[in-house]
């Protein structure tokens, strides 16, 4: 037990606020309520579930209870709803696919990409890691990066599009793949499975027979994957969702703006679907969907407008909106960070980085894959 | 105690060392337990706060005044509990956390648990046994198979202060 000197500080300047003390009766020094002892249980969690990973992982040694309590599962989705809440982009990371001199992975500290002056880039450890094989990211969910190698190879037909996300009722990791190739010989065939971690399968759906989605890869907001999709001949477009607990697809209304060229590119902002929309190089629109299924909730957040460099560009998927309003963009190949306050952009400098193919932002968690 | 229009009303506050401190209602019902008793009828007299001491309690009426005075501007709110924490040792913390829980304040239990965890994730294992006073009850062979599985975690760990 740790007791405490009950000296009290000296009010320090800041404090303008001092409360009124009406009697000064002290009968003795009270032992520190802090004592450890008096810590329950629950505060331990409270206190615990706001750590870094790492840190959570050292302190599995502290003793048995508390490497019981970090590996507990509601310990843990507790904690990743923490990490996702956090504002100031302290628990999250951003991952990356590398091309050059060969795909790798790395990833960084979005607070540190944001706010430091140099940022180092680490490399990530996965499976099948080989300097031979491709690696894409499908999309991040729960923490979670699943590299898809191109190993998924079945009978010619090659995996174009994808989607990965958390099935919440059945507990389960889900990947839709969109596969396309000349299978039978020479009859192009594209069909549309679903990967279950649970089950470790795929089964083939029956769905998108209109037409496929012009996005690579999915969104995944609300228990539902997006694509953007041309609806027919004409350049009108429409979002469409596929529910990874029913199996079912939709369409998400698109914010109303005035359509232009060039195909917009989805994102997820704070949680939030988003729609990026290109106006004629000129600048970018950033809208976001407040409140998921409220067509009315869409709001136009952001205009960026674009650098006097045709080389470089265009604006992709946006990554984050800081608490300052600055949003980080990927910029052709490239990140950039946009401050709409004083109209100016930065291109934070990362170390052990290069020309990128895609770019997500992930929370750190504990929560393992089965 | 029905307020006249214009006064706000006061209440008393006993500390479990016995120290009383007048405080305006409006600030002090950021405690959901005190506000129950203000709404049951109880704070006619001097509220008992039994689980806190006298100096914990001054630091939480410091901060229902000042939170209290800001208007509803979520940032400036969080600067100020950025700053009205920014010097709070360890033993401090705990004692406004436990005082939190027990007051039933949620935005100062969120503060001082994000600020103890900003204070601990750097420390070392021994740190924050000694600190939350809990015995190591691994065999040294199991503490050493424990650290080996996530040997990077324990890079860049500070060397204990105790501060």
């Amino acid at each position: 037990m740790e007791t405490k000197s009950s000296d009290s500080k000296p009010p320090t300047s800041s404090d303008h606020h001092q409360p009124s003390r009406i009697t000064r009766r002290r009968i003795q020094t009270p032992a520190s309520a802090a004592a450890a002892a008096a810590f329950p249980e629950e505060l331990i969690e409270e206190i615990l579930s706001r750590l870094p990973v790492n840190s959570l992982l050292k302190f599995r040694s502290v003793s048995k209870s508390w490497r019981a309590l970090i590996s507990d599962k509601k310990f843990i989705s507790a904690h990743l709803k923490n990490s996702s809440k956090n504002t100031n982009f302290t628990l999250r990371r951003i991952i990356s696919t590398i091309i050059l001199p060969y795909y790798t992975l790395k990833h960084c500290s979005l607070h540190s990409l944001l706010s430091g002056p140099l940022t180092n880039a680490v490399d990530s450890d996965y499976p099948m890691k080989n300097p031979q094989n491709s690696v894409r990211i499908v999309g991040c969910c729960n923490g979670l990066k699943l590299p898809d190698v191109d190993d998924f190879i079945e009978q010619g037909l090659f995996i174009t599009k994808y989607g990965f996300g958390f099935d919440e009722s059945n507990d389960d990791y889900k990947v839709v793949g969109i596969l396309s190739g000349f299978c039978n010989r020479d009859r192009y065939e594209t069909m549309v499975k679903v990967y279950s971690l649970r089950t470790n399968s795929w089964k083939r759906i029956d769905v998108f027979n209109d037409g496929l989605p012009f996005d690579d890869t999915a969104k995944f907001v609300s228990g539902k994957l997006h694509w953007g999709k041309r609806n027919g001949s004409n350049s009108k477009w429409d979002i469409v969702s596929f529910d990874l607990a029913s199996g079912v697809c939709g369409n998400v209304a698109r914010p109303s703006y005035v359509e232009t060229d060039f195909s917009p590119s989805l994102g997820v902002l704070g949680g939030c679907l988003c729609v990026l929309s290109n106006s004629r190089k000129s600048s970018v629109d950033v809208w976001v969907m407040k409140e998921y299924g409220v067509s009315e909730s869409w709001t136009k957040i952001v205009t960026v407008p674009y650098l006097d460099v045709p080389w470089e560009g265009p604006y992709s998927t946006p990554l984050c909106v800081g608490s300052n309003g600055e949003i980080l963009l990927m910029y052709g190949s490239n990140l950039m960070i946009y401050s709409p306050r004083d109209n100016r952009f930065r291109r934070p400098k990362i170390r052990n980085f290069g020309a990128f193919l895609e770019a997500d932002v992930y929370c750190e968690s504990l929560v393992p894959l089965v | 105690m029905a307020a006249e229009t214009g006064t706000p009303t006061t209440l008393t506050l006993k500390s479990n060392d016995d120290e009383l401190f007048s405080v305006a209602e409006s600030a002090a019902i950021l405690s959901v337990t005190i506000r129950n008793m203000v709404e049951d009828g109880c704070a006619g007299g001097v509220i008992p706060l039994d689980n806190v001491d006298g100096k914990t309690l001054a630091s939480v009426i410091t901060y229902m005044n000042g939170i209290s005075a800001i208007p509803a501007d979520e940032e400036k709110k969080k600067s100020y509990r950025d700053k009205f924490l920014s010097d709070k040792d360890f033993e401090t913390l705990a004692d406004m956390v436990l005082a939190a829980n027990y007051l039933n304040m949620s935005c100062l239990m969120d503060a001082v648990s994000a600020k103890i965890a900003q204070v601990m994730e750097k420390k070392s294992v021994g740190w924050v046994r000694r600190k939350f006073g809990i015995e190591n009850d691994y065999t040294p062979e199991e503490e050493a198979a424990v650290k080996e599985e996530h040997k990077w975690t324990f890079e860049g760990v500070e060397t204990d202060d105790d501060n």
